[in-house]
């Protein structure tokens, strides 16, 4: 659990790596009646780049930003954020800033905005308290808010509003690392555009790492350099943002991406493809394949042995958990009766 | 149960509804209409009175509210109509789902019996009938194991589980009218997609008429016929879902699709949106709608529209536009006929 060197095996995406994962399993409940909740993920995220994290609900993916974040203890492996552990020197506000989903519960209804952007600075002693409130402004106003709104109080400014509150008191820190959390999915679409350009505005002045969970491929995949793809506590697709979503490998990827609904102006010309099935009670454990109950490929094979993340796929760094992929890429793309994604050529 | 409508087919006519909340005006002047086995999809951002247009038709305004008006439904004045009709109209000609289905649901009652609850405060029905209808509904709706869905409490079951258990609620009574109050927005997008197809069918099969509540315009375009656009407790346009996307009468429905598309588009979800003949490079840069949704407590003069609209001249902030009808659609807008607000579609 020291500072130690990246294997060079492992796949790195950027110069130097900010957030180091291997085997990690977090566990919820102790015993038989634990429930991995995230197991044997291995990833690397570089430093400067947006990393996004996506699956259904209970999937596992808030637990591992969570992990991250040294907010849940592994119960195997390790998670290295700037080369320190999570049992580490650096924890707390150096490590990570989280943004949660509902800004509502994130604020103190009972404090005004700048003592909320501000706290994180009082028990590090970044700044004398006197000018705490400037600072807060500041910090305001980098996000796009008056100083207006620097004395109200949680109830008095809009959900947009309060996102951005939010945003704001994660840079209070100085942190080099934010964790976003469905950072716009409580958003009208509209908010979530500016809430967006706003963070990648401040990521390329301050040169910060994101990682990003949502269950909306289209809120946050248009900002992601690279997409993990989560189901059922494991990853099974990782690459490049371009790669795993035009281009998708694993059936579960393709039809997350088939069942985000597009604007037509004929109402059955693309209809959003309904996966079929409820993801599955992480309680009962499943031999093989996790996603074969609602896989459309499913063979023998996917029920007794487990696909592991494979390398081979001949783009660099797009990787994927599937016995099949190969065959439905070929057939895929010789016939488009298939689940078809992505874009389509003009 | 009610009189035949007198002329025309209008299931629901809304008519100059007007609240007021205190010194606030919530909704102005909403005129608005859904025929039988029309999908209609209203639409606006958070704040635009959406909600409260739904919540209006059923009588459950909030409490000191003024309104104003007329609302019919099925030839019968709802409006000022004494609480028993209401009662007897709510639940069993007008059915209504709710944008959080846990939360919507009794804890601590199963189910099953929830829906016999309803069944029963309508029908003249012993339990063994109401639960044998109710099990029906649970089928109908999609549900794995309607049995077991049947006496299991809501904790038991998985969100989108609860919103298809709603949805048989909401259909006990074989109602006419179906208002969804944002049905799917806390749901993944996989069970979005699953329950958008299922009230489309829903629809289809019965004949019903859905009146769709949402901020989401991919999600309208996938199953209305028709998109009423709200704006600051205005109605601002009214038209076919095909020239809604197609093109746009309204500068914020133009807004509203574009931000939309462009969404989609950033995350290569669709084909990049082909220029239009009126569109600079600055309106195809990033979406329109900046600032924020105009305040119905305190409504710029003129357009309410107007602060935010890329279009807006003087005479926009003179007088509020009426709304102009020109070939089945209707558009608060000034400068409609000028514009060519081409969103560009395949």
């Amino acid at each position: 659990m020291t500072a130690g060197h990246a294997p060079a095996a492992v796949a790195s995406a950027g110069p130097a790596a900010a957030i180091s994962i291997r085997g990690l399993t977090v566990t919820y409940g102790g015993g038989r009646r634990g429930v991995s909740a995230v197991q044997d993920v291995t990833v690397n995220v570089g430093a400067g780049e947006t990393f996004a994290i996506i699956g259904e609900s209970g999937s596992g993916k808030s637990t591992l930003l969570k992990a991250i974040a040294g907010l849940v203890p592994p119960a195997a492996g390790t998670v290295e954020v700037f080369s320190g552990s999570a049992g580490g020197a650096r924890r707390g506000a150096a490590r990570g800033q989280v943004v949660f989903q509902v800004p509502d519960r994130a604020l103190d209804p009972r404090q005004p905005i700048w003592k909320s952007v501000a706290e994180p600075l009082v028990p590090r002693q970044l700044r004398i308290p006197a000018s705490l409130r400037e600072t807060a402004i500041e910090l305001l106003s980098e996000v796009g808010l008056g100083m207006q709104i620097a004395d109200r109080r949680p109830h008095e400014i809009s959900g947009g509003q309060k996102q951005r509150v939010t945003i704001a008191r994660a840079l209070a820190s100085r942190a080099p690392l934010i964790l976003l959390d469905e950072p716009v999915s409580a958003q009208d679409v509209s908010l979530q555009a500016s809430l967006l350009r706003l963070l990648m505005s401040v990521q390329r002045e301050r040169g910060l790492t994101y990682v990003i969970v949502s269950h909306d491929v289209a809120a946050v995949a248009g900002t992601a350099d690279r997409v993990a793809v989560m189901y059922a506590a494991k990853l099974v697709e990782i690459g490049a943002a371009s790669q795993v979503l035009t281009s998708p490998l694993h059936p579960y990827t393709r039809a997350l991406i088939a069942a985000v609904p597009r604007i037509t102006a004929e109402r059955a010309a693309r209809p959003a493809q309904p996966i079929l099935g409820e993801p599955p009670d992480p309680r009962i454990r499943v031999a093989g394949c996790r996603f074969r109950s609602r896989c459309p490929f499913a063979i023998q094979r996917c029920a007794s042995e487990e696909p592991a993340l494979q390398n081979d796929t001949g783009a660099g760094g797009h990787q994927v958990a599937c016995h099949r992929w190969q065959e439905i890429s070929e057939v895929t793309a010789s016939t488009s009766s298939a689940p078809k994604t992505g874009r389509e050529p003009r | 149960m009610t009189a035949a409508t007198p002329g025309g087919d209008s299931l629901l006519a809304v008519t100059g509804l007007r609240l007021t909340l205190g010194p606030a005006t919530l909704l102005d002047d909403i005129t608005l209409s859904v025929q039988r086995g029309e999908v209609v999809g209203l639409v606006g951002e958070s704040g635009s009175g959406k909600t409260l247009t739904g919540l209006s038709v059923l009588g459950l305004v909030p409490h000191g509210a003024h309104v104003s008006g007329s609302i019919r439904f099925a030839g019968t004045e709802l409006l000022g109509a004494a609480p028993a009709v209401l009662r007897a109209t709510r639940g069993d000609q007008i059915g209504m789902i709710f944008q959080e289905p846990r939360s919507s649901l009794n804890p601590v009652l199963p189910v099953g019996r929830q829906i016999v609850d309803v069944i029963r405060a309508h029908r003249v029905m012993n339990r063994r009938e109401a639960g044998a209808t109710a099990l029906s509904l649970l089928d109908q709706v999609g549900l794995p194991s309607p049995r077991n869905c049947f006496g299991a409490y809501p904790h038991e079951l998985s969100g989108g589980m609860c919103q298809r258990a709603m949805i048989a609620m909401a259909l006990a009574c074989d109602p006419s009218l179906l208002i969804a109050d944002e049905p799917t927005t806390s749901l993944d997008v996989t069970v979005q997609a699953q329950i958008i197809s299922l009230l489309r069918s829903i629809a289809d099969e019965r004949g019903l008429s859905v009146l769709l509540i949402t901020h989401n315009l991919a999600v309208v375009t996938q199953v209305c016929d028709r998109v009423i656009t709200m704006y600051c407790g205005q109605v601002v346009n009214i038209d076919s879902t095909h020239r809604v996307v197609a093109a746009p009468s309204h500068p914020y429905t133009w807004a509203l699709v574009s931000s939309g598309r462009q969404q989609l588009a950033a995350a290569e979800l669709t084909e990049p949106r082909p220029t239009g003949p009126d569109l600079s490079e600055a309106h195809l840069a990033g979406p329109e709608l900046t600032g924020q949704p105009a305040n119905p407590e305190q409504p710029p003069p003129g357009c309410r529209f107007h602060p935010r609209c890329p279009f807006a001249e003087e005479r926009c902030a003179q007088a509020v536009p009426e709304m102009t009808v020109l070939n089945g659609n209707q558009t608060r807008c000034l400068r409609h006929a000028e514009l060519r607000l081409e969103a560009g579609i395949r």
